[in-house]
Parts: C-alpha cells; structure tokens; sequence
C-alpha cells in the first residue's frame, strides 16, 4: 500500500495518538518541567525556574546514590530468578503430567494476589518466633527466631524474594503460551535422536523461546520496581535504606517532605536511566514484530 | 383558584413562625448545616473526643467527622492535605514541630480572634510551653491537648538485684547498668525506638545529642550551619548504637514506640526510656505485668545537663477551610477545661496541656502511680521542666532533616557505616538542603 493511500486513515488512529499522547507523554514532560523549578510547597511565593540545579543536587545526595544501587539489585537479580525459574516452571507444565492443569491455576495465584496483600503475607511469614518460618524452622530443628528485616542484607534478600515469587507466574505463563506453539514433531524426532529432556529443551525450547525471552525480561525489567506496595509494607525502605529504590525515595521525598520537584527530578532521572537501558531491546522488539505482522 | 383572604393571612402568619421558629434555631444552634471533617490520628485522645463529640454537636447543630490514621500515615497525608491548600478537610492534627512547615505558607487559620471571643477558654492555664510552640510569627496556629516528653520507666526490684536503687543520671550511667545487668543474666536491659524518622529513633537520641553538648545547628537562629557530625553528635551516636545493639531487645533497630511499650508492659526489659503518656498503657490493668514495681524518673542526661523530650500535639484548623469558624469553635470546645478534664478521668489519656488539671487532686489520684520508685506526675513535671522548646528546630525542613539523621543511625546500628562516616553524610546532605533553602550560603 502506499503512503499516499494511508492519508485517509489518519482521521481514525489520531484519537488513539492523541490519547495517548495526554496520558503518557503530557505527564513526562510536566514531570521534566517540574524538575527544572524550585518549588517550595511551605513556604509563600511562586515556582522559581532554577534549570539544572535539581540534578546537580541529585547528582551530590548520597541517598540517591544508595537508591540507585538497590535499585539495580532489584531489578536484576528478581528478574533474572523469574527468568530462569518461570523458563523451568513453564517447560515442567508443558508435560502432560497428571495435575498440571490444576497446578497451573496455583501457580497463578501469587501474580493475582494485590501486591500490599502480598507484602503483608510475607509480613507475617517472617514475623521472628512466631511466623510461618519460624513454625518451618521449628519442623527441621533449626531456629528461625531472628528477625530478618532488621539486617539489611536479609531484608533486601525478603524483598526480592518476595517480588520472584509475585512476579515468576506470570512470566511461566507467557513462557508457556511460546512453549506451546513449539512443535512436537521437533520433540519427537529429538526423542527418536536419543536425546534426553534437558537436551530436547536446551536444544529446542530455548532457541525457539529467545525472543520471548527478550521481550518478556525487557518488560519484567520496567516493571520490576511496580514492587512499591511490597516494600512499602514489608519494609518501609529500611533498615537504614538497604531496601530503599528510587521510586520509593522520590515518594518520600513528594509526599513526606513535600519536594515535589526533587521528586520529579529524581523519576525523570530513573525514566532516562531506563529508557537508554531498554530502548534498544524495545526498538529490536518493534521492528520484529513490524516484520512478522508484514 | 382563588384563595380565600383568610386562608392567606393564616399562611402568612404560619411562614412568619416557621422563619422565627427556624431563626431561633439557628442562633441557638450556630453551626447548623455545617459538616466539619477532621483529620488525625488513631490515639487515645482522638478517640475519647471521637466518643464525647455528640455534645458539640447536640450543641452547636454541626456535624463532625473524623478521618483517623495510624500515626505516620496521618503525618503524611495532612502534609499533602494543608501544602497543596485542600479545603477536604477542616481541622488537622500538626505537631507543634511542624507548625511552621504549615504556617510559613499560609496554610493555617490563625486561633487569636477565636480564643478572645470565648468567655471561659482561659488560655493562661496552658503550659506556656505548649502554647508557645504552636505559635508562628506571633500568631497562635493551633490549640495543643498533648505534652510529649519521655521518662525512665525502670523496675525496682529488678535493678535492685543487681545492686543499684535509683534510676541512671546519665546515658553513661545507663550503660553502666545494662551493662551489670547483662553480666548478671538479666538481660535484655531496655528497648528503644528504632525506626529511621524524626519521630522515632531521632525522637530518642536527640536527647543523647544534646546531653552530650551538641546541637542541630551552630547557633539558631543566627547560625544555621549544621552541626550533625560534631564530636557530641558522634559520641550520642555511639552511645545510641551500644544501647540498642548491646542491651536492647531483638528488633529494636525497627521497633516503633508500640513494641517498647509491650516490652515494657509484659516484663521484659528492666527499664525504658519512653513516652510519658504511655504510662496508662504500660501499666494498663488487664495487661501490665508490671503493676507495683514500676519507678518513674526523668530520662537520664550528660555532660551539658538533662534534656528531656519536647513537643506538643495538637489540633489546627486550615486556611482553606470553608467552615473554619465552626472548625475553630470545635477545638476549643474539645481543648476547654471540662473537656479535658472530662477525658482525663475517664480514660488513660494523661498528656494534659492544662495546668489546672495537673493540679486537679482528682488526676493525680487516678493517674499519680506510685509504687515506691518515684513518683509518675511529679517526674513527668520535671521532665517537662527540663524539656529545650528547641528539641526540634522551628523549621519547615526539620521533618526531612531528621528523617536524613534517622537513616544515618539506622546505618550505624545496622553496622553499614560507622558513627562518624553515617554523620559526616548526614552532614553533607543537610548542608545541600541548608543552602537550597537559603538558611546557608
């Protein structure tokens, strides 16, 4: 078709650019605009334009720059053990096995769970002496009284924990949905070849599923920090910021210290981080899919 | 259709008496029509106005509502709430430490008109204070009806077994004994907050900070260099960071206020250094494993003198409200001397701002505990005596400045950093903050 045929349709996708429009992009550049102002919510007067000066500041706070770490620890290390453990959960359902459809309905019910109730389960999982952990201690004789959210190392570890198991059903799921449209022909002629399970899968499953893979760690990775309810439960950021993300440490800022533009100033800095991260898998995706849908 | 003459005087004569019947009302029942929201938290106070409110409203024709929440969302949200001008709600809890966050901008309804036109309100009978403190730029913002300070919970019988009969002068002191107990098998020695925010662990160890000879800043208001990571500020920190890692219960190093007050109440520490108006809790009879050996002390001090906690609490009405008279009269009403009075014996709540009630024989027979080991009211007057109205500095930016100083204890106990290094950043941070806020060039 060519483009002088496509003028036409214009007048159909322009409410759909135009929505979207207003409620992605208008918020990303108010959210800039903000970043570039002094605004002082306790005190009278008007915003002051003051350019790059909010992110000189963050570019100085030591708070950021610990947020910015654990923010790459939970990012990446959640992502990776969804990753890894969706791909084993998914090529384990795959099997005709008695019960796989009833364990699939379970192994969904951890992403359907709201995340704040997620986090207080955990919450209550944990509590020293007197949790779930404590009675599965008890069980093996070992002594599971200490209280794991007071270490930042283990509190950290719950927090990521508890977001690979939020997170890991889902990715199974769209891992298994890729699974299914392999062929069995290409299984069976494996079999047949003497291959075992895991060579069939290393061999098969994984080359056919790479593009899954990408996409779906791509998307896991911009929507790993969606884990906010979690930590605001479970932790609260602490102790002593181990558990502390930036987009926790931009709403303490907004809403406890009513910074609003240090707030905007630290999401548009993370926003920028991201996308210079994920925009080249997103584009790779795209085009991709661009092809296939030609 | 035509009425008949008669019939339309009779009307008339009936609307007349409707409009003076409803006149009448109104004069009798000012606030009529008016529907008041509050905004607070869920404390024992909120909840003892909460159940006396129908006398205001049988009173005045208003109709309040309350919006409680627990204590650090209810900070939160009354921040969104009063910076951004809402007129959602009409009267908002505020500590007395966060008056000029507020009032710098506008967003309180200032007091003074409608406490000189009510008869009776007698505002000399507050703590000075307390009163004082919810005042900005010569303004009263706000009516306080709680006196927070600490006081040293400790166990007679239980520091007597390990050979001391008072309780410590100083935080050294105080070392010293955990320290004996510990050796002597009675241990944990205490609980502490340990939360990193200006309410909790901070809320704690300014105390430690300002015995020791520091201070948040060189010289306030003239001054405003901070003074974080002085060599006092570093020594509170260590003395900070021995108690709760060496003497202090496990989980201190996230324990709010509620997990010290259980600990205290079920027996488990020798001694506390924790809110004054915890006292009914703590010795709350269903519950209290320590009903008759509980002493009562003013926290302990260092080197510089004794400086216990001090904030008030108390109500405010915003600037955006839309029925702020109504509001006003509301918590004046609640802040009068037969209303505290009232809730004070005939509930735990004790925190009284009012000094007629502090002298009123009828409350310290029901809240003066006496078990041998001090005496509660008296050591809660010396503690309040002895509190510094600069506890937390007047500033809007004190919240966040001490939240930055929590993260750094937090880091310390934890052992992510040492005392100097986490102060040394606190101080770092707290400078840019200074210098953006033009306090500091």
């Amino acid at each position: 078709m060519s483009v002088s045929s496509n003028k036409g349709l214009w007048s159909f996708i322009l409410p759909t650019f135009l929505t979207l429009g207003a409620i992605t992009v208008t918020p990303i550049l108010a959210t800039f605009g903000i970043s570039l102002l002094y605004i002082n919510l306790t005190m009278p007067g008007p915003p002051m334009f003051v350019g790059l000066e909010n992110y000189a500041e963050l570019m100085a706070d030591s708070r950021f720059w610990n947020s910015a770490v654990v923010t790459a620890e939970l990012i990446f290390i959640p992502v990776a053990a969804q990753i890894a453990i969706g791909l084993l959960l998914a090529m384990v359902l795959k099997e005709k096995l008695a019960g796989t459809r009833w364990m699939r309905m379970a192994f969904l019910l951890p992403a359907v769970i709201p995340p704040a109730v997620s986090g207080l389960i955990w919450k209550l999982f944990i509590v020293p002496g007197a949790g779930g952990l404590a009675w599965l201690g008890g069980v093996f004789g070992a002594d599971m009284s200490l209280d794991l959210l007071s270490m930042p190392s283990s509190a950290l570890a719950v927090v990521i924990v508890a977001s690979v198991w939020t997170g890991t059903p889902f990715v199974a799921l769209l891992f298994l949905s890729s699974l299914e449209s392999v062929g069995d022909d290409q299984y069976e002629a494996a079999r047949i070849d003497g291959a075992s399970w895991f060579q069939s899968h290393w061999h098969i499953s994984l080359p056919e599923l790479r593009p899954a893979i990408i996409t779906v760690t791509v998307f896991r990775i911009l929507e790993a920090l969606a884990i906010f309810p979690i930590i605001f439960v479970l932790t609260g950021g602490g102790p002593a910021g181990s558990t502390e993300p930036v987009n926790y440490l931009a709403y303490v800022n907004g809403f406890e210290y009513l910074r609003v533009d240090y707030a905007a100033t630290i999401i548009v800095s993370f926003f920028i981080v991201m996308m210079a991260l994920c925009a080249p898998f997103l584009v790779g995706i795209a085009r991709r899919e661009a092809k296939e849908a030609r | 259709m035509r009425i008949p003459t008669t019939a339309r005087l009779l009307a008339a004569v009936g609307v007349l008496a409707g409009l003076a019947a409803t006149t009448a009302l109104a004069q009798d029942k000012p606030y009529e029509g008016v529907t008041l929201r509050v905004l607070s938290t869920q404390q024992p106070w909120d909840a003892e106005i909460e159940k006396r409110v129908a006398a205001f409203e049988e009173e005045t024709g208003a109709d309040v509502q309350f919006d409680l929440y627990a204590f650090g969302q209810a900070v939160q949200k009354i921040g969104v709430e009063l910076s951004t001008g809402s007129p959602a709600y009409d009267v908002f809890f505020l500590e007395a430490s966060d008056v000029p966050r507020y009032a710098a901008a506008g967003r309180l309804a200032p007091f003074d008109d409608a406490i000189a036109a009510m008869e009776g309100f007698d505002g000399a009978d507050f703590i000075p204070t307390t009163l004082e403190a919810f005042k900005y730029d010569g303004k009263q913002m706000g009516v306080p009806y709680f006196a927070a300070t600490q006081l040293n919970y400790w166990r007679g019988p239980v520091l007597a077994e390990a050979g001391f009969d008072k309780a410590p002068e100083t935080f050294e002191d105080m070392l010293s004994i955990c320290k004996a107990l510990k050796e002597k098998g009675v241990a944990p020695c205490t609980a502490l907050r340990g939360k990193p925010n200006t309410s909790e662990n901070v809320w704690y160890w300014t105390q430690i900070m300002l015995a020791q000879g520091g201070h948040w800043v060189k010289d306030y208001p003239q001054d405003m260099t901070p003074t974080l990571n002085s060599p006092e500020a570093v020594r509170a920190t260590e003395i900070y960071a021995e108690l709760l890692n060496d003497y202090s219960i496990p989980g201190s190093v996230s324990a709010g206020y509620d997990e010290v007050v259980v600990a205290m109440q079920q027996g488990n520490i020798a001694m506390a250094i924790e809110g004054a108006p915890l006292a009914g809790r703590i010795l709350d009879p269903e519950l209290s494993k320590v009903q008759g050996e509980l002493g009562f002390a003013p926290p302990p001090g260092g080197p510089a003198g004794r400086f216990a906690p001090f904030n008030a609490q108390g109500w405010a009405v915003g600037a955006s409200s839309k029925n702020a008279e109504a509001a006003q009269a509301f918590v004046l009403w609640a802040t009068s001397k037969e209303t505290v009075t009232d809730v004070t014996l005939n509930s735990s709540f004790l925190a009284v701002t009012r000094q007629s009630v502090w002298n009123d024989p009828a409350f310290t027979e029901k809240h003066g505990y006496d078990f041998g080991y001090g005496e509660f009211t008296r050591a809660y007057a010396q503690a309040l005596a002895d509190g510094d109205p600069l506890y937390r500095l007047p500033i809007p930016e004190f919240r966040a400045v001490g939240d930055r100083v929590g993260l750094a204890l937090q880091e310390v106990v934890t052992g992510r950093r040492s005392a100097q290094d986490a102060l040394d950043a606190a101080q770092a941070d707290t400078e840019r903050m200074f210098r953006r806020t033009g306090y500091i060039d």
